[in-house]
């Protein structure tokens, strides 16, 4: 279609389009006629903003869905905001003189900062106790909440496989040069990041056979062709004490991991993933929990704090020590506080809909 | 009467010429039998904003500011996109016709034109919701007739300045068109970007950089008539956020400077990165 083969058909769209617009200010006049009758409704609060301040300038609610009405009785055309650090909640914007204007927000309890006309006047402040309202609103669990723990989720899973992979890469270099204690060490580096994405890792079920089989379900145990991956390696840097023969397993690691870490990034990923997540990423649904049942939410934090405190007493020099080497009455203890948190944490799924 | 007027015409300026260059610039390039298109643009943004306020008004649900803030933040980002593509077009065509006036220089292509009507559109429906409210609220609550008329001569002035761009775009040779209009777009999009950073903290996405650089709000306030004008022009701001005044710096620092001079792969590398 050329422009002048398209005129006098846009000549008709301009025509249809100024139509369009005119029935708009139609719709838009026969609404207001229509609501007219329901704008006696009274705002919770009155906000009178003058040339220096608010009247009230702090304000007490309680929480829930509620209405402002700010009446601007200064010169100057002002925006109205409630603030929550710099984080603006809700605004109203160009309120001129004289003029009034509802606004209706959500509270979360809480204190919050109310803006008073111009930047250089002081601010208000804006109290919101906690509510049966606010509660309630607060203990919905909704989609939404998860948004944020599950894009968590896929950085650290996406940090923590490329960890994986640069490991792999230096196991495998210190195997070609033939660095046995070198290769040792890097077997470990590359080994925990691994450890830390199994949760998710072992739904990828071909490449976790490939990456992490265990001998013992082998036919022929640690001379079958299909051992292969972090255990065949830790047998021939660990058990055997050598690097022979290892590149191409180390080689077929990396490029495993790399096919490991594109398809979780790619993997979907759902609640009841991060329900049962070890380690840092424990407790990562807090957040949502938080809002439905505090009790439960304060028990998973005291859990985790216990735990988090055994753990750390054992760190000699900013190094773990092994394992066999923790006196038995530390284990036990260690042992008692994970265990006391997995309990809190398997009250998690049903408490938010996930089981 | 002059708030009204004042609120109506910051609100609308910044649309109006982004709609005034593009309607400029097609005609410029040879492509002035789409001018229509630029109408049907702004009818349907129009028609678009009083519908979507009355279904909210049917709905009785509360105008919904945090949304919009987003949609001008994101509209605002485009906005730039193509403004600065205009821009750099304009620098190479400048380069290469010499002073000449040339009718069509751009052999339209259709899908070019009608994402620069869909610029329009959407320039229009930017501001179009809170216009709508705005002055359903000034219908309602003024007690004589000399708000609304002030908020009517605030839409008609922005319109006008649209109008005087536009025009101004015809009388210029096309050389110096191409190359003054381009700083000049350059200073509305700068002033776009800075407005769309602020947009997009009124929504809650951006949280960084807040503290005051200066406020002189008190010398030469935004809502004043000067203010105005240049709020809506060069993007100024009586008391600028951290980041939007390094936003509106470095976006200048950066466009203004690649002369035509510069190699073509390499402005538009530049032009991306902003």
């Amino acid at each position: 279609m050329t422009p002048s083969q398209a005129r006098p058909a846009l000549g008709l769209a301009v025509a249809a389009a100024a139509m369009l617009a005119v029935a708009g200010g139609g719709a838009f006049w026969y609404a207001t006629q229509k609501t007219a009758a329901d704008r006696g409704a009274v705002a919770d609060i009155t906000v009178s903003v003058g040339t220096k301040t608010c009247q009230p300038a702090d304000i007490t609610v309680p929480g829930g869905h509620r209405s402002f009405q700010i009446v601007n009785a200064s010169g100057r055309p002002i925006e109205w905001e409630i603030l929550d650090g710099v984080m603006v909640v809700a605004e109203r914007e160009n309120i001129a003189p004289g003029f009034r204007q509802t606004l209706t927000v959500q509270l979360a309890p809480g204190d919050y900062a109310i803006t008073c006309g111009l930047l250089s006047n002081p601010r208000g402040s804006l109290h919101v106790t906690a509510s049966v309202e606010a509660s309630v609103a607060a203990s919905r669990v909704t989609l939404r909440k998860f948004l944020g723990p599950l894009s968590e989720y896929r950085v650290y899973l996406v940090t923590q496989t490329t960890a994986a992979v640069n490991g792999a890469k230096a196991l495998r270099d210190a195997i070609a040069a033939g660095d046995l204690p070198g290769a040792q060490a890097a077997w470990k580096a590359a080994r925990i990041p691994y450890r830390h994405v199994e949760p998710a890792s072992w739904r990828v079920s071909d490449l976790e056979n490939a990456i992490d089989p265990d001998p013992a379900y082998l036919a022929g145990r640690e001379s079958d062709p299909a051992f292969t991956g972090y255990h065949r390696l830790e047998y021939g840097l660990f058990g055997q004490n050598s690097t022979e023969g290892l590149l191409p397993i180390a080689d077929r690691l990396v490029a495993d991991l790399q096919d490991l870490s594109a398809r979780l990034k790619d993997m979907a990923l759902d609640p009841a993933l991060l329900a049962a997540l070890p380690g840092a990423m424990a407790g990562l649904l807090r957040p949502v929990v938080a809002g439905v049942d505090p009790g439960l939410d304060g028990d998973i934090g005291a859990a985790q704090a216990r735990a988090e405190q055994e753990l750390a007493v054992l760190k000699q020099g900013g190094e773990w020590p092994a394992y066999d080497q923790v006196p038995a009455d530390r284990r036990q203890h260690l042992a008692g506080s994970l265990t006391a948190l997995q309990a809190a944490l398997d009250k998690l799924p049903p408490v938010i809909g996930i089981d | 009467m002059v708030a009204p007027f004042l609120i109506m015409l910051r609100e609308r300026l910044e649309a109006a010429l982004i709609v005034g260059i593009i309607a400029g610039y097609l005609r410029r390039t040879g492509r002035a039998a789409w001018l229509p298109g630029v109408w049907i643009g702004i009818f349907l943004a129009v028609a678009a904003a009083l519908f979507a306020g009355a279904a909210l008004q049917l709905a009785s649900a509360s105008f919904p500011q945090k949304a919009q803030e987003l949609f001008e933040g994101a509209i605002g980002l485009i906005a730039v996109a193509v403004l600065v593509w205009m821009v750099f077009w304009m620098r190479r065509a400048a380069r290469s016709i010499k002073g000449v006036l040339h009718a069509s220089v751009d052999a339209a292509v259709d899908g070019v034109t009608w994402a620069l009507i869909g610029m329009v559109f959407l320039a229009v429906a930017r501001e179009g919701l809170e216009s709508v409210f705005f002055l359903l609220a000034i219908l309602q609550q003024s007690r004589d007739a000399t708000a609304p008329l002030g908020a009517l001569l605030g839409v008609l002035v922005s319109a006008g300045a649209g109008w005087a761009i536009y025009a101004g775009a015809l009388r210029l040779d096309l050389r110096r068109f191409f190359r003054w209009t381009g700083v000049f777009i350059l200073f509305v999009a700068a002033g776009l970007l800075a407005g769309s950073l602020k947009a997009l903290h009124e929504a809650g996405i951006w949280n960084g950089l807040q503290s005051r650089v200066y406020d002189i709000s008190h010398v030469l306030p935004e809502t004043g008539p000067l203010g105005t004008v240049l709020a809506g022009i060069l993007g100024y701001r009586a008391a600028p956020t951290l980041g939007e005044a390094a936003v509106w710096l470095a976006f200048l620092a950066v466009t203004l400077f690649l002369r035509p001079g510069t190699p073509v792969a390499a402005s538009r590398r530049q032009s991306a990165g902003v």
